[in-house]
């Protein structure tokens, strides 16, 4: 068990201190309040202010166009039933984000066999610490490739979608100590394999 | 691999997520949004849970390091058969031994005084957060295990808890080979989070070292990188000041408890740690198990619906006069490679701080019980961190402010924090609320500050804003001018305004 995992977070060292870099906008109160009345078209309108951000997710849970499709429509339809047990304490983002994560995770374990099989390595680290040597040879694409399935959401999260540490590693159900150590070896390799991507300084 | 340093940002990190753009995902079919319109026709209306009324405060609840509060309207309500549910692990199950051996102001006055007059505490704290209702038939999935309804995630971890603040987790190796401290030093401002790295299973875990330094005294700046597993226990001292509260007998791991039960009504959400699948879980009625020797709480249980959705326990429970100096210090292993951040602050003493600031400290001049300063820092500019709520809260960057002062004082296990700041856009920071956020311990409130004009002090006639209900840290602030002023902690609302009225400026 991690050391943050049964603390009482109230942050972290890692505290996304850096608001310019974040995505502040929030979808219109006035939409998320309709929608938690039962308002169906507010409901579809909240979903697609925060469509782009779960599309990511549940993209890089599943890595299947259509699977990705069935799961969303499955996650909201998770989400609208849910609607009454939301009560706003984390933004509608945040929550729309950890229901499409799990919905995700759920279709990967339902799979069947032959096919989850394939998908293992999304879970497991496949090179988590890759020897220099390896990595200077690496390209992005590459280094991506070799990235875990966690590490890629934890990346995708604080530096493609611009979340926090913290509400990164709640849509991931993970301590943000945790989120912060995938996040630290995936950048480390990312980092090395954008290097390689440059095209070469002349002398 | 480069020989340059690569870069260990605690934010996002800008050019990375733009080389990422290659690998977003494909846009949805064109049919998407109409087959999902389709669907959600067929669902059953939602049904909307009724509204939150306000709810007076009753009674600040707060413990260790200056937090755990726990403020809403508690209604007596009896829990039948409660003192049946056994204590898993413990060996026994709570006995009933007599009706109502005390009433709940005793309870109280005795875990007061226990806070008042702690020193440390240890013990091994458990929390247990059911997965899914036994009559769900719904199975969930955690942390790749698929578990069955009813059934309860366990957590545990040896704690030690300072009444200046400073706390010690550890994880230990249960078995899998992981295990991690964490460590908050009040006297020295400093936090330690490490944890080695690990691999088994189908799972891994890198190599976690974290360090933080710099902490501010108190909220709202950041302080310390977590709260303590026991700080959680201050349910305890809200529940116990309920007017309705009911307070029966009985045994635990041995110990004479007094056991509070009271209803939550209506019930609040309850936000308590990183797990998002309890994030939004909703609480109807709270247990307290209160040590009847010491006053500390031992026990919190959290009901919905007839269901116990969390456990936090505590068991081996000692109160200790002495803890061993290196306690709360950690010195990483030789080669890790450290995370660390740097909040800024640095001791000062109040009586030379306006040199550094430019105004006179603001200091209270009446404080509960026998509080007395423990801690003044000082930073030239500062952030007010808002984990977790940055996309929450729009005016985030109002609250970029320079020159804060931060002054704790306390007792026993009880603080209250002090500051002063000179913001960069008042105007726009008197839209919010500087606590917004401050942690994910609390929840986030929905009813507007309640305001209240100040009667004595230096800010005689000005109007403050303060919330002292749900489950936020009671806080009050000011603006006046560019100053900032904020008074938070373990108070009541009485007591916060009491402190307000008697803010005078130190002059040299």
């Amino acid at each position: 068990m991690i050391a943050t995992a049964t603390l009482t977070a109230k942050g972290s060292p890692l505290r996304g201190t850096n608001a310019t870099a974040v995505d502040a906008s929030e979808v219109d109160p006035a939409v998320l309040a309709a929608a938690r009345r039962g308002d169906r078209a507010a409901f579809v309108e909240l979903l697609r202010f925060y469509e782009r951000r779960i599309r990511h997710i549940a993209w890089q849970v599943l890595g299947d166009q259509q699977a990705m499709e069935d799961v969303l429509q499955e996650a909201a339809l998770r989400a609208f039933r849910g609607l009454s047990s939301f009560r706003g304490d984390s933004g509608a983002g945040t929550w729309l984000c950890r229901i499409a994560y799990t919905t995700s995770v759920d279709h990967v374990r339902r799979r069947p066999r032959e096919v989850a099989a394939g998908d293992e390595e999304l879970w497991e680290a496949a090179s988590p610490d890759p020897g220099d040597s390896i990595v200077a040879r690496m390209t992005l694409d590459e280094a991506f490739e070799a990235l875990s399935g966690e590490q890629r959401i934890a990346l995708l999260l604080v530096d493609r979608e611009g979340l926090d540490y913290n509400t990164a590693a709640e849509v991931v159900g993970i301590a943000p100590g945790t989120l912060a150590s995938r996040l630290f070896r995936a950048r480390q390799l990312l980092r090395a394999a954008l290097e390689n991507d440059q095209p070469e300084v002349q002398r | 691999m480069t020989d340059q340093p690569i870069p260990m940002t605690p934010r996002p990190d800008a050019e990375l997520g733009r080389a990422l753009e290659r690998f977003d995902p494909p846009g949805l079919a064109a049919h998407f949004w109409q087959s999902l319109a389709d669907r959600l026709a067929l669902e059953s209306d939602v049904i909307v849970p009724p509204e939150r009324r306000r709810r007076p405060w009753l009674r600040l609840a707060a413990v260790a390091a200056a937090v755990a509060v726990v403020a809403v309207l508690f209604l007596w309500f009896g829990l039948p058969g409660l003192d049946e549910v056994r204590v898993p692990g413990s060996g026994q199950g709570p006995v009933v031994v007599g009706p109502e051996p005390a009433t709940a102001a005793e309870v109280l006055a005795s875990i007061e005084q226990a806070y008042l007059n702690g020193t440390f505490v240890h013990g091994t704290a458990v929390v247990r957060d059911l997965v899914t209702p036994a009559d769900s038939g719904e199975w969930a999935n955690v942390d790749g295990v698929e578990m069955p309804p009813g059934s309860y995630t366990e957590r545990r971890s040896t704690f030690y808890e300072a009444a200046d603040g400073s706390s010690r987790v550890n994880e230990p190796d249960d078995g899998d080979g992981r295990w991690g401290v964490s460590i908050y030093n009040a006297p020295l401002r400093t936090s330690w989070i490490y944890a080695p790295e690990w691999s088994g299973g189908n799972s891994w875990a890198a190599e976690t070292a974290f360090l933080d330094t710099g902490a501010a005294a108190g909220p709202p700046d950041w302080y310390a990188n977590f709260v303590g597993v026991y700080g959680y226990a201050g349910f305890a001292l809200a529940a116990a000041a309920a007017p309705d509260a009911k307070v029966t007998g009985a045994l635990y791991d041995g110990r004479p408890v007094w056991v509070l039960t009271c209803s939550v009504h209506p019930g609040p959400t309850i936000e308590t740690g990183p797990e998002a699948s309890t994030t939004y879980r909703q609480v109807d009625r709270i247990a307290i198990t209160v040590d009847e020797e010491t006053g500390y709480p031992l026990r919190v249980r959290e009901f919905y619906k007839g269901d116990m959705w969390r456990e936090t326990r505590v068991e081996h429970f000692e109160v200790l006069s002495s803890v061993p100096d290196d306690l709360f210090e950690f010195h990483f292993p030789k080669g890790t490679k450290i995370e660390s951040s740097d909040s800024g602050f640095r001791d000062v003493d109040l009586d030379d701080a306006r040199s550094e600031t430019g105004y006179p400290p603001v200091v209270p001049t009446w404080l509960p019980g026998d509080f007395a300063l423990r801690q003044a820092t000082l930073a030239d500019v500062s952030d007010i961190p808002v984990p977790g709520e940055q996309g929450i809260r729009p005016d985030y960057d109002a609250l970029a402010s320079t020159d804060v002062l931060s002054a704790r004082y306390g007792q026993g296990f009880l603080n209250v924090t002090v500051t002063t700041r000179r913001l960069e856009d008042p105007e726009t920071a008197k839209r919010g609320d500087p606590f917004d956020g401050v942690t994910e311990f609390y929840m986030k409130y929905e009813e507007p500050p309640q305001k209240v004009k100040l009667t004595g002090g230096a800010f005689k006639g000005s109007t403050a804003s303060m919330y002292t209900i749900d489950l936020v840290l009671p806080h009050l602030w000011l603006i006046e001018g560019d100053l900032l002023v904020t008074v938070a902690g373990d108070a009541s609302a009485k007591e916060l305004v009491r402190i307000a009225n008697s803010l005078e400026l130190l002059r040299d």
